[in-house]
């Protein structure tokens, strides 16, 4: 498998600075999200994290909650996919945030909903990599973003799927986020080609590459 | 008479098989994913098998085998046989197999789930198992239960209360 294509991500991923460029990039995310809802989303903890496939979807609390998922694929100099996960009651916040309503309209994700929410994710996703990307002057390509409402397990399985047949393991760079009151949580996952793990020096990390909380 | 349940999780690309009675084997959220459940009911011995792919491509060596259906089919038989089963009398069920995804840049994984469907029901001909009861395809996630005290397979999708699936004669 080639890994030519991969030297942005090994850049980002194995470099001494790469928690300031993930942090940097992760913050301009958290602040385009900011003031699509005006109000403030920050960042709670970024993570950068070894996961084996057979854990994914175990280590969640609750692997059948209710929970929304937009899914996008990355390609070009950054290729890979990435993920925004909240759960249904979060969900539904946001989107009468999105939407300005009042907290609590919404009880029921249409149309509509979807949509606002599948826009939030891609200019989420949008600019956290086009920060990182200005590193590079490199262009990229995003995948319109897909939204569904499953069991975590089976959103989590989402990811697993389209990478399976050439990994045991995923490089997952993860993200909380929260608004000032905790009223809602999202998890903003970005998952580079796995082919990544063949250019790192496995001998000198651990699982956990990287954890900031802030 | 009431028999606690252990309950074993299957995560993907995993097979787990069981003798215990108390034993319940599940896997959550099953999406394009399938799960393949095998019960000798004379010897009250099951397994599940949590596959994410339909084959392996190339021939190559696999380091999960059970990562794929094709090739962790006749690992889950001779497990179960190990454990004391009779091929002739084991029951299959299938789940999973669904689209979760759909969208017009997916269309490259959008077709994993029927693969895998397919990929099962041929594996399961090949080991001369007869499909004895089903949930799989459509758009939403499944958590697939096998209850080794009775052989009997639990499916639960979101919003819909679990339901037994019926065995086909």
């Amino acid at each position: 498998m080639s890994t030519q294509h991969l030297g942005l991500w090994s850049k980002i991923i194995s470099d001494g600075q790469s928690q300031e460029w993930l942090s940097l990039a992760m913050h301009h995310a958290a602040h385009i999200l900011s003031d699509m809802v005006k109000r403030s989303i920050k960042i709670h903890t970024l993570r950068t994290e070894i996961v084996p496939l057979n854990e994914l979807t175990l280590v969640a609390s609750d692997p059948e909650a209710e929970t929304l998922g937009v899914y996008l694929s990355i390609g070009d100099d950054l290729p890979g996919q990435a993920m925004l996960m909240l759960s249904l009651d979060d969900a539904m916040y946001l989107a009468d945030w999105l939407l300005e309503l009042r907290p609590g309209t919404t009880t029921q994700l249409g149309q509509l909903e979807y949509s606002a929410l599948a826009e939030a994710g891609n200019v989420m996703l949008s600019s956290f990599l086009n920060a990182l990307a200005e590193i590079s002057q490199s262009p990229l390509r995003l995948s319109p973003p897909a939204v569904t409402v499953d069991m975590l397990a089976t959103i989590l399985q989402v990811v697993t799927t389209s990478v399976g047949a050439v990994t045991d393991e995923l490089l997952i760079i993860k993200t909380d986020l929260k608004d000032d009151h905790d009223s809602i949580w999202l998890q903003f996952w970005v998952l580079p080609d796995p082919a990544i793990l063949k250019t790192l020096n496995r001998s000198k990390i651990s699982r956990v590459l990287t954890t900031l909380e802030i | 008479m009431h028999v606690a349940e252990n309950l074993h999780p299957v995560a993907i690309s995993e097979m787990v098989v069981s003798a215990d009675p108390a034993d319940v084997l599940v896997a959550y959220g099953l999406g394009s994913c399938v799960a393949i459940c095998l019960y000798d009911p004379l010897a009250r011995v099951g397994g599940m098998l949590h596959a994410l792919l339909p084959t392996l491509r190339n021939n190559n060596r696999a380091n999960t085998p059970t990562k794929f259906v094709e090739q962790g089919i006749p690992l889950l038989v001779n497990a179960l046989i190990a454990l004391g089963a009779n091929p002739a009398r084991l029951i299959a069920h299938l789940c999973g197999g669904a689209c979760v995804l759909t969208a017009p840049s997916f269309n490259g994984t959008l077709n994993i789930g029927q693969l895998n469907i397919q990929a099962a029901r041929k594996g399961l001909q090949v080991a001369n198992l007869k499909l004895r009861g089903q949930a799989t395809g459509g758009d939403k996630g499944r958590t697939v239960r096998l209850h080794l005290v009775n052989g009997q397979v639990t499916v639960k999708t979101l919003g819909q209360p679990e339901r037994v699936l019926v065995v086909e004669r």
